[in-house]
């Protein structure tokens, strides 16, 4: 029984990874822009395609189409930043909530036309599963938590330790006064929603390894993703880390105590009551 | 005096024609469009309370069309009771969901709303699936056919559901131009202009949110009765899919806000919509969508007041001109 609940732990915690990378872009962006990418599960969703294509046309291995996802979906997301959001943030409040929309709908729909509904998996991609402890455990799951760890360290390390690191939480804090210490905002609004981008290209590219691939798959990713930033508060790293594997974690307990199909459902319940009692969040301060 | 009372010829005159138009031309598919033509409208206009006129982008209101389809749908198979008193009894169930959902979601704000509202549309779905013996999974739930029966809100001719569908447009038309000239509305103006001067001056915000989602909540489930006995189908995908979450969304950004904008925004996208389904067959049914998606993004980049700002804008230069 021991031995099963470690499996499960660990399980929670592997998937858990994945929400934390997901969760570090978009509390990245979140925190700089005071904006919500709801569509960060859609570009994860296209990340998956990417890598889906690149191992079975080319035979590129998953793990490693990371070096084109990453710039790839960097790119993106500065193209994104520089071109549409910077225009709406000018706008109606509502703007880029609408804006972020229409990209859901249209990226869903464009992968459905281009490469159908049907559900997709990396065939013939094959793990070393290995015992440690007691426990099994496969090489990309392990890959992946440690890939999590690893990005959220060096994400904490880019913004406490470097230049560009300080300008993006002078920006996150107080934009003018930013300014006024010489801080190029719009640079750096570009680099920290292309990061963001970037972080959930990265996601996406991982889930692939242990998921199976479908046009609709991002929005729950995404959802969950906003969730984990909810109760670690916005631009916290660290928050996004401890949120991202907690959660993972209570939905392998909920997957395998109540029903395979409920485990989602935690997620949301457990941040429902997180709401009620302490609407800024978890890890939050209160306004 | 006068302009008032063009205005009300205008309306009049209108209203007489889209009763008059299906009997002119009497071709299924042209009904069919003008159907959906309100029935898009319809969702935008009872939409608007919330995402319009109080300012809260809810990606939800696809959890209370699915209630009001899935009451009435369920109240039927298992005891017979009529659609008719079904369509209420989920209209009152949406307005109490609408109440208990907006407790938690109305704590957050802007972005953190429509992301908050669009996990809730997630979630209902999952539990409308899990609870199968009631709701029929994921395959869903038929309406048994039973002929022409009026009492029970079937027809076999598509002209029935037409003037329903036009009486139900005509209702909400009447509660949003109430809604516009009442003290509740300008709350939910003031609420949508600035929440936090709007509590300063005493208006109680959260209190007018829960009523807006109410009553926005009240008239969704309405048109989900309306869908389900109409296509005489609702499965989770048809309730509470992606499209289902952000039409109001999308038609009521492309028509642009106040009273108007639903009525033009389903009046230029179900057209399309219908004739690329139509035209294209199902398995292009995506490419039309994937337009829209497309259209949303460019309007916001664009024209953020949507096509009702442009006209607005077009009349005034003409006005200038001609001054």
């Amino acid at each position: 029984m021991q031995e099963l609940l470690g499996q499960i732990f660990v399980q929670g915690l592997m998937v858990g990874g994945i929400y934390v990378l997901a969760a570090a872009g978009l509390t990245l962006i979140a925190g700089v822009m005071k904006i919500i990418n709801i569509a960060h599960g859609e570009l994860m969703m296209l990340a998956m395609y990417t890598t889906y294509f690149l191992y079975t046309l080319f035979g590129l291995d998953p793990l490693l189409s990371v070096v084109v996802t990453l710039p790839l979906f960097f790119a993106i997301g500065c193209f994104l930043q520089r071109f549409c959001i910077e225009r709406l943030i000018k706008g109606p409040p509502m703007s880029v909530i609408i804006f972020a929309s229409g990209l859901i709908f249209f990226a869903q729909n464009l992968a459905a036309t281009l490469w159908t509904q049907d559900f997709k998996v990396l065939r013939g991609y094959t793990t070393i599963t290995f015992e440690l402890f007691g426990l099994r455990l496969t090489s990309t799951r392990l890959a992946i938590l440690f890939l999590a760890i690893i990005v959220t360290v060096l994400l904490y390390i880019l913004l406490s330790k470097t230049k560009i690191g300080r300008a993006i939480r002078a920006t996150s804090q107080n934009v003018e006064s930013a300014q006024l210490m010489g801080v190029n905002v719009g640079l750096v609004r570009v680099l920290s929603f292309g990061l963001g981008v970037a972080l959930a290209g990265l996601a996406g590219t991982l889930l692939m390894t242990i998921y199976y691939l479908y046009p609709a798959v991002g929005t729950p990713f995404g959802v969950v993703a906003l969730i984990v930033v909810f109760l670690g508060g916005a631009g916290s790293v660290f928050g996004a880390l401890i949120g991202g594997l907690a959660l993972g974690i209570v939905e392998a307990f909920t997957g395998f105590y109540l029903a395979l199909e409920l485990k989602d459902i935690a997620a949301y319940i457990a941040f429902i009551i997180i709401l009620l009692l302490r609407p800024w969040g978890l890890f939050g301060r209160k306004e | 005096m006068t302009t008032n009372r063009l205005k009300l010829l205008l309306l009049v005159v209108s209203l007489m024609g889209l009763c008059a138009a299906p009997l002119l031309i009497s071709d299924p598919t042209f009904i069919h469009i003008l159907i959906y033509t309100f029935f898009f409208a319809y969702f935008a206009a009872a939409w608007n309370i919330v995402g319009s006129y109080a300012g809260q982008p809810s990606l939800g209101h696809a959890i209370f069309f699915g209630i009001g389809g899935y009451t009435s749908s369920i109240l039927f198979i298992n005891y017979g009771i009529s659609p008719w008193i079904g369509m209420f009894v989920g209209a009152i169930l949406a307005a109490l969901a609408a109440l208990a959902l907006g407790f938690p979601t109305f704590r957050v704000r802007g972005p953190f709303f429509a992301f908050i509202t669009l996990a809730f549309t997630l979630l209902i779905s999952l539990l409308f699936v899990y609870f199968h013996d009631y709701t029929g999974g994921a395959t869903g739930l038929p309406v048994p056919l039973k002929g022409d029966a009026p009492h029970l809100f079937q027809f076999n001719s598509k002209l029935p559901y037409y003037y329903i569908i036009l009486a139900f447009f005509c209702v909400i038309m009447y509660v949003t131009y109430r809604l516009e000239r009442s003290k509740f509305g300008y709350y939910l103006l003031a609420i949508r202009e600035d929440e936090d001067a709007a509590r300063s001056v005493g208006v109680h915000v959260f209190k007018y949110k829960l009523m807006a989602a109410a009553l926005s909540g009240f008239f969704t489930a309405l048109l989900g009765t309306f869908y389900t006995q109409y296509t005489r189908f609702i499965d989770p995908h048809e309730a509470f899919g992606l499209w289902r979450t952000f039409q109001p969304m999308l038609i009521s950004v492309l028509g642009g806000p106040g009273l108007w904008g639903p009525l033009i925004g389903a009046a230029i996208l179900t057209p399309i919509n219908e004739s690329i389904l139509m035209f294209l067959g199902g398995r292009y049914a995506t490419v039309g969508m994937m337009i829209y998606g497309l259209v949303v993004m460019l309007i916001m980049l664009f024209m953020p007041s949507g096509i009702v700002g442009v006209l607005k804008r077009f009349t005034r230069a003409l006005q200038a001109r001609s001054a």
